[in-house]
C-alpha cells in the first residue's frame, strides 16, 4: 500500500514553496509569444526549419535591444506538416493558449487557410483579435483578392519579383527567347501569368518560346525537359522550381551543353550551393529582396552571429525587415496590442532596416522593399554553406519602381 | 524535330535501363522468395549515399565496386536476421517487415546525411561530352550508365543460365524442397538472392545518384515506378522487367519531350473539341503533363486485361 499521506507530508511543502517562488518572476518576465505554424517535418521541413532559425536570430536581436515595447519576444514553433487543415487546428490551439501573433510562410495554400481562419476568429472576437505575420509566402492572391486587414505580409510577391527580373533581362540584353518552366501549382502559375503579362511592357524583342509546368516532386531526370527547351531555341529559362527540382534542371542543362541563362525566383533554397558547386556559375540569376553575399552594412556581423548561434547562413532578409517594421508599428502604437499595432500598419509605417529604408503600405499591408537581381558566382565576400559561392548583386531596383499598385479591396473592421 | 526525337530516345533508353537495374532485382527476389520488397528503392538510395561517402574519401571507381557490395551485404544481413524470422508468419508479415525497413532506412539516411541533396558529382574522367546528336551534347557519363546496365544484365543472365550457382537458384525458384533434399542450403540461396537483388539496386544508385541527385526523396520517387515495371513486365520475369522498363522509360520520356493533347490529336483527324465538351480539362491536358501518370495508367490497364503481365506466368 502506498502511503499517500506520507508522500504529501514529505513533498508537498517544498513543491508549494517552489511554486510560490516561481510565480512573481514568471509574471515579471511575461513574454510576447509568437507562434510559428510551419512544416518542421516532411518534405518541406528544411524551409520551415530555416525560417525558425532566422526568426530566433531576429528575436534575439530585438530582445537584446530591450524587446518590443519592453516585452521580450518568444517563438513557439508548431508543426503544420504543410497541411492547411492541420495549420487551422494549430491556430486554434495557439489562440486558446493566449497567443495573438501567428507567423507563417513556406506555403501559400496554408497561408490562405490561416488567413481565412484568422478573419473568422477576429469577426467573432473583435475585442481580442489575432494578427497573421506572413513571412515568406509569395502568392499575389494573398495580398490581392484574399487580402485581409489582419495579415501583414513581409516577402515581395511574385509580380514585384517579375517586374525586377524582366527589367534586368531587358538591360542585360543577352537573352531574346525565354522558356517558362515552372512547378504545377499556385507559385508556378503566378510566375507564368505575371511574366506573360509584363513582358511586352518591360522588354523589347524578347519573346516566350515555350511554357511548361512540371509536376512537383515527380521528376528527377530533367534531360527530356532540357531537350525540349533546346528544341525551342530558348536562350533563357524562367523558373520557380526549387530544391531537388532546381538542382536536377541545372545538372541536365549543364550536361547537354546548353549555355543560356537561368532566371530563378526561388534559387536561394538551402542545400542548393552545396549540391551545385561550380555548376551554374555566372549563369544562374536570382531575383530576391536580398543577395546574401556580404554586400550590406552590418550583414557580415549578423551572419557571424547566426553561424555561431543558429548554425546557419544568414540568407532570409524578410524576418529582419518584417520585425523591424512590426516593432516600429508597436513603438508608434505604444502597445503590443494587436488592434493598435494593426491600426499603425494600416496607416503605413516606414523605418530603417539592414536593407535601408523599408515600409509597409496601408493599402494591402504589404512590406515594400528594394529588389535585387544577383548572379551565382564565386566573386563574393561570403559564400553560402561553406562553399565559395553565393549571389553577386548585378542590379538593384527601388521599391517604388517595381512594386505594382495594390489590388486589395481591404475590409477594415468597425 | 529529328534532334528532339533522337535525344528523347537516348534519354528514354538511359532511364529505362536504370529502371531495369532496380526492377530486375525486385523481380528476382519475388520469383524466388515470394516477397514483394517494399524497401527495394531504399537500397537504391543507400547505394547513392554510400557511393557519395566513399567517393569523397577514395574516389568514384573504388566506390563503384564497394558501394554495391556494401548494400548487398546489408541486404543479405536483413534477409538473414530479419526477413527469415518473419517468414513463418506469412506474406503479410513479410510485406509489413519490408515496409518497415524502408521507413527505417529513410529516417536513418536523414539522420546521418541530413535532409538536403548531397554534392555527389560525376567523376572528372567521365565529365565530358562524348558526341553531339545534332547540336545537343551527349555526356559520356550517360553512355557509361547504359554500358553498366547492359553489362549488369549480361552478367546476371550468364550467372543464372551458365553457372552452377545459377542453375541451383533457378531450381530453387520452382522446386525449393527438391533442391533442399539434394543437399543444397536453400535459406542460404535466399540470402544470396536477396543480397544480389539489393546490390543491383545499390549499383543503380551509385551510377544514378550523381547524374540526378542524391537526396532523401530519391527512394520515394522511384519506388512506385519500380512496382509498376515489375507488374507490367510480369511478376518474376526478367525479360518482362527489361521490356517493361524500356517501354515505360522511352514512352514517358517521349511524352515529356513533346506537348500534344487529346484535343490536338482529334483535331488532326477533323474532330474539334471545345471548352463546352464534357471533361474538356482532361482532353486538353498536355502529354508532358500526363507523363508521370502514364506508368500507373499502364499498370491499371495491364491488371485489367492481362493480370499476369507481359511475360508473367498466370498467377
Amino acid at each position: 500500500m502506498i502511503d499517500f499521506k506520507g508522500f504529501r507530508a514529505r513533498f508537498a511543502p517544498p513543491l508549494l514553496s517552489f511554486g510560490l517562488a516561481l510565480a512573481p518572476t514568471a509574471q515579471a518576465a511575461e513574454t510576447l509569444k509568437v507562434a510559428q505554424i510551419d512544416p518542421v517535418s516532411g518534405p518541406l521541413a528544411p524551409i520551415g526549419d530555416s525560417s525558425t532559425r532566422h526568426l530566433r536570430a531576429k528575436f534575439d536581436h530585438i530582445n537584446a535591444a530591450g524587446g518590443m515595447n519592453g516585452q521580450m519576444l518568444e517563438l513557439v514553433v508548431m508543426d503544420s506538416e504543410g497541411n492547411p487543415e492541420k495549420a487551422q487546428v494549430l491556430l486554434r490551439q495557439a489562440v486558446d493558449s493566449g497567443i495573438r501573433y501567428i507567423t507563417q510562410g513556406t506555403s501559400s495554400a496554408v497561408g490562405a487557410a490561416l488567413g481565412d481562419a484568422v478573419d473568422k476568429y477576429n469577426r467573432r472576437n473583435p475585442e481580442k483579435p489575432v494578427m497573421l505575420l506572413d513571412h515568406t509566402n509569395t502568392d499575389p492572391a494573398l495580398t490581392g483578392e484574399l487580402c485581409s486587414y489582419w495579415r501583414f505580409s513581409f516577402s515581395p510577391r511574385v509580380p514585384t519579383r517579375t517586374e525586377a527580373l524582366l527589367r534586368y533581362v531587358s538591360t542585360q540584353g543577352r537573352v531574346k527567347k525565354l522558356f517558362l518552366l515552372n512547378p504545377d501549382y499556385s507559385l508556378g502559375v503566378a510566375v507564368e501569368t505575371s511574366v506573360k503579362a509584363a513582358l511586352p511592357r518591360l522588354t523589347k524583342g524578347v519573346e516566350i518560346v515555350g511554357t511548361e509546368r512540371v509536376p512537383l516532386g515527380k521528376v528527377r531526370d530533367y534531360a527530356p525537359y532540357v531537350a525540349k527547351i533546346r528544341a525551342s531555341g530558348a536562350d533563357g529559362i524562367v523558373t520557380s522550381l526549387f530544391g531537388a527540382d532546381a538542382i536536377g534542371l541545372m545538372k541536365a542543362a549543364n550536361e547537354s551543353g546548353w549555355n543560356g541563362f537561368v532566371y530563378a525566383y526561388t534559387a536561394g533554397g538551402v542545400g542548393l550551393p552545396t549540391a551545385l558547386g561550380a555548376l551554374g556559375k555566372e549563369r544562374l540569376v536570382w531575383v530576391n529582396d536580398f543577395m546574401p553575399s556580404g554586400e550590406l552594412a552590418g550583414e557580415m556581423k549578423y551572419n557571424d552571429e547566426m553561424l555561431a548561434n543558429q548554425k546557419t547562413d544568414f540568407y532570409q532578409m524578410q524576418q529582419t525587415y518584417g520585425y523591424d517594421l512590426l516593432a516600429e508599428a508597436a513603438r508608434r502604437a505604444k502597445s503590443n496590442d494587436v488592434t493598435k499595432v494593426a491600426k499603425q500598419l494600416d496607416s503605413g509605417v516606414t523605418t530603417q532596416s539592414m536593407l535601408g529604408e523599408v515600409s509597409v503600405r496601408g493599402a494591402d499591408h504589404q512590406a515594400v522593399v528594394p529588389l535585387f537581381v544577383g548572379i551565382y558566382s564565386d566573386k563574393v565576400k561570403r559564400g553560402l554553406e561553406n562553399t565559395p559561392y553565393s549571389y553577386r548583386t548585378v542590379a538593384r531596383y527601388e521599391a517604388k519602381d517595381v512594386t505594382p499598385a495594390s489590388t486589395c479591396k481591404m475590409k477594415r473592421p468597425g | 524535330m529529328a534532334e528532339l526525337i533522337s535525344v528523347a530516345a537516348l534519354n528514354g533508353l538511359v532511364y529505362g535501363l536504370l529502371l531495369f537495374m532496380l526492377s530486375s532485382g525486385m523481380t528476382l527476389i519475388f520469383s524466388m522468395m515470394g516477397v514483394l520488397n517494399f524497401a527495394h528503392a531504399s537500397f537504391y538510395m543507400l547505394g547513392a549515399y554510400f557511393a557519395y561517402q566513399i567517393s569523397t574519401a577514395i574516389g568514384f571507381w573504388p566506390a563503384l565496386l564497394i558501394a554495391p557490395l556494401a548494400v548487398a551485404l546489408l541486404g543479405a544481413g536483413i534477409e538473414r536476421f530479419g526477413l527469415r524470422r518473419v517468414h513463418q508468419y506469412g506474406h503479410v508479415a513479410e510485406l509489413l517487415f519490408t515496409f518497415g525497413v524502408a521507413l527505417i532506412l529513410q529516417e536513418l539516411v536523414m539522420i546521418i546525411w541530413g535532409r538536403f541533396a548531397q554534392p555527389y558529382v560525376v567523376p572528372e574522367s567521365l565529365a565530358f561530352t562524348a558526341f553531339h546528336l545534332f547540336s545537343t551534347g551527349v555526356p559520356a557519363y550517360r553512355l557509361f550508365m547504359m554500358a553498366t546496365a547492359v553489362a549488369m544484365f549480361v552478367s546476371l543472365y550468364l550467372v543464372l543460365a551458365r553457372t552452377r550457382t545459377g542453375i541451383i537458384i533457378q531450381a530453387a525458384v520452382t522446386h525449393p524442397q527438391m533442391v533442399g533434399m539434394l543437399g543444397h542450403d536453400v535459406p542460404r540461396i535466399y540470402s544470396l538472392v536477396f543480397g544480389l537483388g539489393c546490390g543491383m539496386a545499390g549499383l543503380a544508385g551509385v551510377i544514378a545518384g550523381n547524374t540526378f541527385s542524391t537526396a532523401p526523396d530519391m527512394a520515394a520517387l522511384l519506388g512506385g515506378i519500380v512496382f509498376v515495371v515489375v507488374i507490367v513486365g510480369g511478376l518474376g520475369s526478367l525479360t518482362g522487367a527489361l521490356v517493361a522498363s524500356l517501354l515505360i522509360g522511352v514512352l514517358q520520356t517521349f511524352m515529356l519531350a513533346t506537348s500534344f493533347s487529346a484535343v490536338d490529336l482529334l483535331a488532326s483527324v477533323g474532330w474539334t473539341l471545345g471548352p463546352e465538351t464534357p471533361l474538356y480539362e482532361l482532353w486538353s491536358m498536355k502529354s508532358s503533363h500526363a507523363a508521370p501518370l502514364l506508368p500507373y495508367l499502364l499498370m491499371v490497364l495491364m491488371l485489367a486485361w492481362r493480370p499476369q503481365g507481359l511475360f508473367g506466368r498466370r498467377l
